[in-house]
């Protein structure tokens, strides 16, 4: 089994943040929410080999994971979900547990507090490579959206899952990922967001090359569907964003991974 | 009271002070120190006082910011105070004032540098204290700014239909496209990223200096078109200091709530630093009052 996230030490009472605002200062008026934001966006594997346990344990994962970043006083205001699953008989886009309409004008992503996450059901094809294609521009969407609307935000992170290899419509393993190293190293040059691979269940060596790849730096395999563990873990790298942590914080949430690893392989 | 770092007034200078910084809820949660810093000193022969306050915002990312943050409040209110006591009651020219604070931010900078260098001996160097720092200088008349990398301060002059304006000072162009960057006095680029400005004006009477952790609260952005003084959140806090209450702990406790308070953790979870200076007769703006 995974460790968790090292749990954090306990809070003392009196410096947790107070109710409410003292009387004195009740006719301060604050704008709904003008936090600096920070979006999310998971990019989740729905193609039929994660039918039964494995989406049954996503969809809890999910569900539990919206409960506690709703509910964290950091988190909570500042980030920003959206999902894009790769299943079926192409890419959905997901605002909160709504799918949406090829082509909506309208961003999927849903304030961390607000998110509700969808059913997702598991059948059909891998289209991995046009899923990383879809997300790229949504990403690049929100971050115009957002400077329009004068917020500031962080480092978008991307997260992708995967159990499986990259496959075309027709379900035939395809090389057409490759396509995306470029684009991905120049993304990642530019800082335009965090890009994250997570091979899960029984990924095949090739399936981990492709990740590899994709994400030089911040790909892992994870035994078995631990979604909960991954899902805190973007937690954790969200707020370590949120305090500008540098570059070897992330590394490091990863290696716990890599470790990890090393350590079923012997 | 838990979290304060400082609290200070001083009621002898033209100029009422009060100042705190608070823990962020992230550091509480992970047990770090407050990186946040404040000072203030009153310089200069009477009727001709000038009061320098200071804030000073450690890098969340490095291990001794909080030792920085400190460091560059102990130089700024002492290099900034030293040059700016013997300063002409009146500016001359435009340029003097400016002249004068690019010299002094220049001292900080490298004073900053050599000391963090003895103190980081063999391991790490300057930027394991990387702090920001924004300095305003009070004076009769005008006001000067220095600022270098996020935080931000407002004034309180003149009036619209009987209710008080207030202005937000120019901030430093941020370096990157994300919140979180910003420029530390550990930066090599610290000297030609310093946003320096002098306001002349007999009637500012009031000012707010923070870090970027009230930005959301302090500044508003409504409009979309960059951000401007929250005038809800500076009249409240600046009524507090205009008409104080009979016990002044009370009045720092209560800021205290007002900075840890949820409405505003949930808006950022940062550290937070409220420096409120005012002067002249106390004045009867807001509610309340009577």
């Amino acid at each position: 089994m995974i460790s968790g996230i090292p749990k954090r030490p306990p809070v003392p009472p009196q410096d947790l943040p107070t109710q409410d605002m003292p009387a004195s200062f009740n006719d301060i008026e604050i704008e709904n929410n003008n936090a600096q934001r920070l979006p999310l966006l998971l990019l989740l594997d729905t193609s039929s080999s994660m039918a039964g346990e494995p989406i049954r344990l996503l969809n809890e994962a999910l569900a539990s994971w919206g409960h506690e970043i709703r509910d964290d006083p950091a988190l909570g205001n500042s980030v920003e979900i959206a999902l894009v699953t790769f299943g079926g008989a192409g890419i959905a886009i997901w605002q909160g547990p709504h799918e949406l309409a090829p082509g909506a004008p309208v961003s999927p992503f849903v304030p961390a507090q607000l998110f509700q996450p969808p059913r997702l059901a598991a059948c059909g094809v891998t289209l991995l490579t046009e899923a990383v294609e879809t997300a790229i521009p949504l990403v690049a969407a929100r971050k115009t959206e957002l400077r329009r609307k004068g917020l500031q935000y962080y480092r978008p992170q991307v997260c992708l899952v995967t159990d499986g290899l990259p496959t075309d419509t027709a379900g035939r393993v395809t090389s057409a990922w490759r396509r995306l190293i470029p684009v991905l190293a120049a993304e990642q040059q530019a800082k335009r967001f965090r890009f994250y691979a997570f091979g899960i269940g029984g990924i095949s060596e090739y399936g981990q090359q492709v990740l590899r790849e994709l994400a030089p730096t911040y790909h892992a395999t994870l035994q078995g569907f631990p979604f909960r563990d991954l899902l805190q873990t973007m937690s954790a790298s969200a707020g370590a964003e949120q305090r500008g942590a540098e570059e070897e914080t992330f590394e490091q949430l990863f290696a716990r991974f890599k470790t990890q690893r090393s350590a079923w392989d012997a | 009271m838990s979290g304060v770092v400082g609290t200070g007034r001083s009621q002898g200078a033209t100029w009422r002070v009060h100042g705190l910084s608070v823990r962020g809820y992230r550091h509480v949660q992970q047990g770090l120190p407050c990186q946040d810093a404040w000072g203030q000193v009153c310089v200069g022969p009477h009727g001709a006082r000038v009061t320098v306050l200071a804030v000073a915002d450690g890098a969340g990312s490095r291990p001794r910011s909080e030792e920085g943050a400190h460091l560059a409040i102990r130089l700024a209110t002492s290099v900034f105070g030293r040059r700016l006591a013997s300063f002409p009651t009146v500016p001359g020219e435009g340029d003097t004032l400016a002249r004068l604070q690019r010299d002094a931010f220049r001292e900080v900078v490298d004073t900053f540098l050599d000391d963090t260098r003895e103190l980081a001996g063999d391991r790490g160097g300057p930027e394991d204290f990387a702090t920001t720092l924004t300095v305003l200088a009070l004076g009769p008349g005008w006001v000067g700014h220095t600022s270098l990398g996020d935080g931000f301060a407002v004034l309180r002059a003149g009036e619209t239909d009987g209710a008080p304006q207030f202005h937000l000072l120019p901030q430093p162009e941020p370096p990157g496209e994300y919140g979180n960057e910003t420029t530390f006095l550990s930066s090599p680029d610290a000297a030609s990223r310093v946003r320096i400005d002098c306001v002349r004006d007999d009637g500012v009477d009031g000012v707010l200096l923070s870090t970027d952790g009230l930005a959301q609260a302090a500044l508003s952005t409504t409009d979309g078109r960059g951000p401007a003084p929250n005038r809800s959140f500076a009249a409240s806090v600046l009524r507090a200091l205009d008409r104080p209450g009979p016990d002044p702990q009370a009045d720092a406790e209560d800021l205290g709530a007002l900075l840890r308070s949820h409405r505003l953790t949930a808006l950022n979870a940062d550290d937070k630093t409220l420096v409120r200076a005012v002067r002249g007769a106390r004045r009867e703006w807001g509610r309340g009052l009577s």
